[in-house]
């Protein structure tokens, strides 16, 4: 390793500032630049430890011995973490999950759930990042605000290509995880862009709707619906919760009745942009909807009898994983690990974990199988949320496997695929 | 390293059209992967008498691998995992199972061929590879623009280079980025269609520009079809799914098939490729780089749309489909492709595609088949189709029927000749060991729908119907002509790029060495 390194890895899902990634000897690094997400991830040491067994170190054959013994008698497995692991890993391990018959869950994926199931009931006219870039004159930023950490992604003027003029953005309700008027809220702003709420229209000043002031509504209707190409964003905290799909899904009608309000008029365009929740999630659902097909047996941990953890994260730290600040999703998978005081709902009798390190404040499992760090000591294939996939390089010393290795490794112990036909 | 098998294929019949073999009883002879002319004695021998022994199959033009497939899985949430979108393991299986060895994704934008490298990497059995979306690509039009021909030829083939391509291919050129821009379509789409073709024949590729007209369609889209047909001259170039651009008709009213116009464009035109996009009665996901044709037809039909427009490169709408039987506009479609494959007199030159999944999906070929040999068959669709289509299209009065051997032309030997692919689609000597077993079958639906065993590389990878052996194939790309001073402009070609796109220049290029398997096609 160089002793400074400049590196672009999307930890954030977004197009990020550039990392520099100092060396500082020993196998350790300082991390600058970049965004508060990348920095999070980029910044935490690796375990420094092997393989352990129940806590107490073993070789790594013997651990993988033990791990398959524990998934391959496990009558009803899952695997799960995923969201920080390379395409080529999240490969594996959904193969992994098809040879045992297991149920898959993307942790911190419920952003990416959300807009799916909006996508499968409304569609989505969606844009990548540099077509917004290059053609939003107008961006509404729902409850997120990705340039505070990213001014690069949207510069506050357009490119000379669209005019060059000013780019205006539009803020409503304040960055964090979604409330219980945004539903009211942003059927009202729908019913103002599409000038189907005169009373709204005229509604006093002070007044609110899903606790948002109408006035603000009205000026981000106005705006949306009077330009060329509007942008809408919006990130995971904004659709995280019981609510958070038919929130994805008011965003994706909104662009689309836009569009539709535009008829015979193809010089104005709306596109909806979810952030994502950060890391490489978009690369893990590209993954499994290849290895599987479809999405429809993305399911929770509950039930499970065994798990395998591939890169999971730290409870309550994920909000690292997020797109913006702000905006944490909560850890699925790692929440069945039985933390002091949780409250896991069904005991499971064996637990396997991946990754670079173990997730703090956590029970040690029955296995664990130290690896290098994607993006930082291990190479491989990154998404960002927009379907982009990039490539990420060891740009530090790597002291342990890669997740492929090990999962390569694991997947050799195992029996065949159990029965036919897609996972359960 | 993919596995290479030994072989003696024994006492097949044969039907090797390139070779001018068209039944003889023969051996076929594999050593290490490839055809041979001998093998020693005491190599495995696999009984085949009785047997029809074919090239592997090639798709040319097929829809399984590109972001627009993982985003059609989101949308169409029930299609997903089934013959439409399934997963890239069961898309290799099931056209390795079907006889299938090998098999392109047609549209692939730069910024999306890291991802659809890593999809193919994935796909098992069958060798692949994809064709770069560049008909929209905001450098390679403003190059057209400024009437920097040199440039835009430089831009080509670091988009191939880049995207490790085995073609350039585009999509309603400079009509999808006009549409994006919320500005009007070309004035004159025939001259961008010539521009590119002139441009890709230049790179000596060995796949001629792979062209998605403008018009998609639209009813009397054969009017501009045959305008960029003419526009084209002499050049080189392949025309893609020609059945969706074969109308007639001012209005969806008056719809109805121009395919033999078409077909005899084709048929004087021996610059001309195509393959036929064939319509299969049913359900079908339509997803497509030209996303103002996807805007059409959800307006049309109101069904859910999902629209992406890619950096500056290109567009991508998906929208959930049904070719219903009963329906006039299906019937019309389902005949002209037909009508396509059935005048054209050489079928070196026509390609059997449904466009997969638009059209339908890759595992109907079978049944496209049985339409193409069977007459019967066909005239008994033809009478469950609208009643409609009898006086809108010519089917009724084709009596032709293809051969075995036009079947093996059309699903193997013309399109490795088309794409340029030396060691496909055939059975000569250094070919790939890729062969195709079938049992003469009076149902040739299903004589063709379950080989009785398939050879790939010389391994025998599926047998009667059933995989048993998944190795995944290789990666093709091919290698453009280098052309003196084609880089002198490769700093200002960063700065342009990195002005209208995301993706860091050096991060667009897709190393060879992120390749599983690759090799290379060069043909100069």
């Amino acid at each position: 390793m160089h002793a400074s390194t400049i590196v672009r890895v999307p930890f954030c899902g977004l197009p990020c500032s550039p990392l520099r990634i100092d060396a500082i000897g020993a196998g350790g690094w300082t991390v600058a630049g970049g965004c508060g997400v990348a920095r999070a991830a980029a910044g935490r040491a690796p375990d420094r430890g092997g393989p352990r067994v129940g806590g107490r170190p073993a070789g790594l054959d013997a651990a993988l011995d033990r791990a398959a013994a524990i998934l391959a008698a496990a009558r009803r497995p899952h695997v799960g973490g995923l969201a920080w692991s390379t395409i080529g890993a999240v490969r594996r391990a959904a193969r992994i999950a098809r040879r045992l018959g297991a149920t898959l869950d993307i942790e911190g994926g419920s952003a990416t759930a959300a807009e799916s199931e909006a996508i499968a009931i409304a569609g989505l006219a969606s844009a990548t990042f540099g077509a917004v870039r290059a053609r939003a004159d107008v961006v509404l930023l729902w409850r997120c605000d990705p340039l505070a950490e990213h001014p690069g992604l949207l510069p506050g003027r357009l490119p000379a290509a669209a005019g060059g003029g000013e780019r205006r953005f539009v803020r409503l309700g304040a960055a964090g995880p979604a409330e219980p008027g945004d539903l009211e809220a942003l059927a009202a702003l729908r019913a103002l862009a599409l000038g189907r709420a005169p009373h709204l229209a005229a509604a006093p000043p002070g007044t609110r709707a899903g606790g948002l002031p109408v006035e603000a509504l009205r000026d981000a209707a106005a705006a949306v619906g009077a330009t060329r190409h509007a942008a809408i964003l919006w990130d995971a905290q904004a659709v995280n919760g019981p609510t958070g799909a038919a929130v994805a899904l008011a965003l994706a009608l909104l662009a689309r009745d836009l569009n539709d309000a535009r008829d015979h008029d193809d010089s104005r365009r709306a596109v909806a942009r979810p952030l994502g929740g950060g890391g490489n999630i978009a690369g893990a659902l590209a993954a499994v909807l290849s290895e599987v097909g479809h999405a429809r047996d993305l399911g929770p941990v509950e039930g499970a009898d065994a798990l395998l953890l591939v890169g999971p994260r730290e409870r309550g730290t994920a909000g690292a994983a997020a797109a913006t600040p702000a905006a944490a999703a909560p850890a699925v998978a790692a929440s069945a690990m039985a933390a002091p005081g949780s409250t896991t709902p069904a005991p499971v009798a064996g637990v396997v974990v991946i990754g670079p390190r173990l997730p703090e404040g956590r029970e040690e499992p029955d296995v664990f199988l130290p690896t290098a760090v994607p993006g930082l000591s291990g190479g491989g294939l990154w998404m960002r949320a927009d379907g982009i996939a990039l490539p990420v390089r060891d740009v530090v010393p790597r002291t342990a496997p890669l997740e492929e290795e090990i999962l390569d490794a694991l997947t050799a112990r195992l029996p065949d695929e159990r029965g036919a036909g897609a996972p359960r | 390293m993919t596995a290479a098998g030994t072989i003696r294929i024994r006492g097949g019949v044969i039907h090797d059209p390139r070779h001018g073999r068209s039944g003889q009883v023969g051996d076929v002879l594999i050593k290490d992967g490839r055809v041979t002319a001998s093998l020693a004695a005491g190599a495995p021998d696999f009984d085949a008498r009785g047997l029809v022994v074919m090239p592997g199959g090639v798709d040319l033009h097929s829809h399984v691998a590109s972001p627009a497939v993982r985003e059609a899985r989101r949308l169409c949430a029930a299609a997903a995992g089934g013959p439409c979108l399934p997963s890239i393991g069961d898309t290799g299986r099931r056209y390795a199972r079907m006889g299938y060895t090998t098999v392109f994704d047609a549209a692939v934008a730069p910024s999306g061929a890291r991802a659809a490298h890593d999809d193919l990497d994935a796909m098992p059995i069958v060798d692949k590879g994809l064709y770069v979306l560049a008909g929209n690509h905001a450098l390679a039009l403003r190059a057209i623009g400024d009437g920097r021909r040199a440039e835009l030829r430089a831009v080509l083939a670091w988009l191939v280079r880049a995207a490790r391509a085995h073609a350039v291919k585009v999509v309603n050129p400079g009509g999808v980025a006009a549409w994006r821009d919320g500005a009007p379509p070309p004035a004159d789409p025939a001259a961008l269609v010539r521009e590119f073709a002139a441009a890709v024949a230049d790179l000596g590729l060995p796949h001629p520009l792979h062209v998605h007209l403008p018009g998609l369609g639209e009813p009397g889209n054969a009017a501009l079809t045959l305008r960029c047909l003419a526009a084209l001259g002499t050049l080189p170039a392949h025309v893609t799914h020609l059945q969706f651009h074969a109308y007639g008709g001012r209005t969806m009213r008056g719809f109805r098939s121009r395919a033999p116009e078409i077909a005899a464009w084709l048929n004087d035109h021996p610059n001309l490729t195509a393959d036929v996009g064939q319509v299969v009665f049913g359900p079908a996901v339509t997803l497509s780089a030209d996303a103002p044709a996807q805007d059409r037809l959800r307006r049309l039909t109101g069904r859910r749309w999902l629209n992406l427009d890619v950096e500056s490169e290109t567009g991508c709408g998906v929208v959930p489909h049904d070719y219903g039987a009963r329906s006039l506009v299906a019937s019309v479609q389902w005949a002209a492709g037909l009508e396509l494959m059935l005048l054209a007199k050489d079928p070196w030159r026509i390609a059997l595609t449904t466009d997969h999944p638009n059209g339908g999906p890759f595992s109907a070929y079978p049944l496209i088949i049985r339409l193409l040999m069977d007459r019967s068959f066909r005239d008994e669709m033809l009478r469950r189709a609208h009643p409609g289509v009898a006086a809108r299209t010519a089917l009724a009065g084709i009596a032709r029927e293809y051969t075995i051997d036009e079947v093996a032309i059309v699903t193997r030997a013309g399109p490795a000749r088309i794409l340029g692919l030396d060691r496909k689609g055939h059975l000569g000597p250094g070919a790939d060991g890729d062969v195709a077993i079938y049992r003469h079958d009076r149902d040739i639906e299903a004589m063709f729908a379950a080989p009785v065993a398939v050879f790939k590389d010389g391994r025998l990878v599926a047998r009667d119907g059933e995989v048993i052996d998944a190795e995944p194939g290789r990666t093709l790309f091919a290698a453009p002509r280098p052309a003196p001073g084609e880089n002198d402009a490769e700093a200002r070609r960063r700065d342009e790029h990195d002005a209208v796109s995301t993706v860091p220049f050096a991060d667009l290029a897709v190393d060879k060495g992120a390749l599983a398997r690759p090799e290379e096609v060069r043909a100069w």
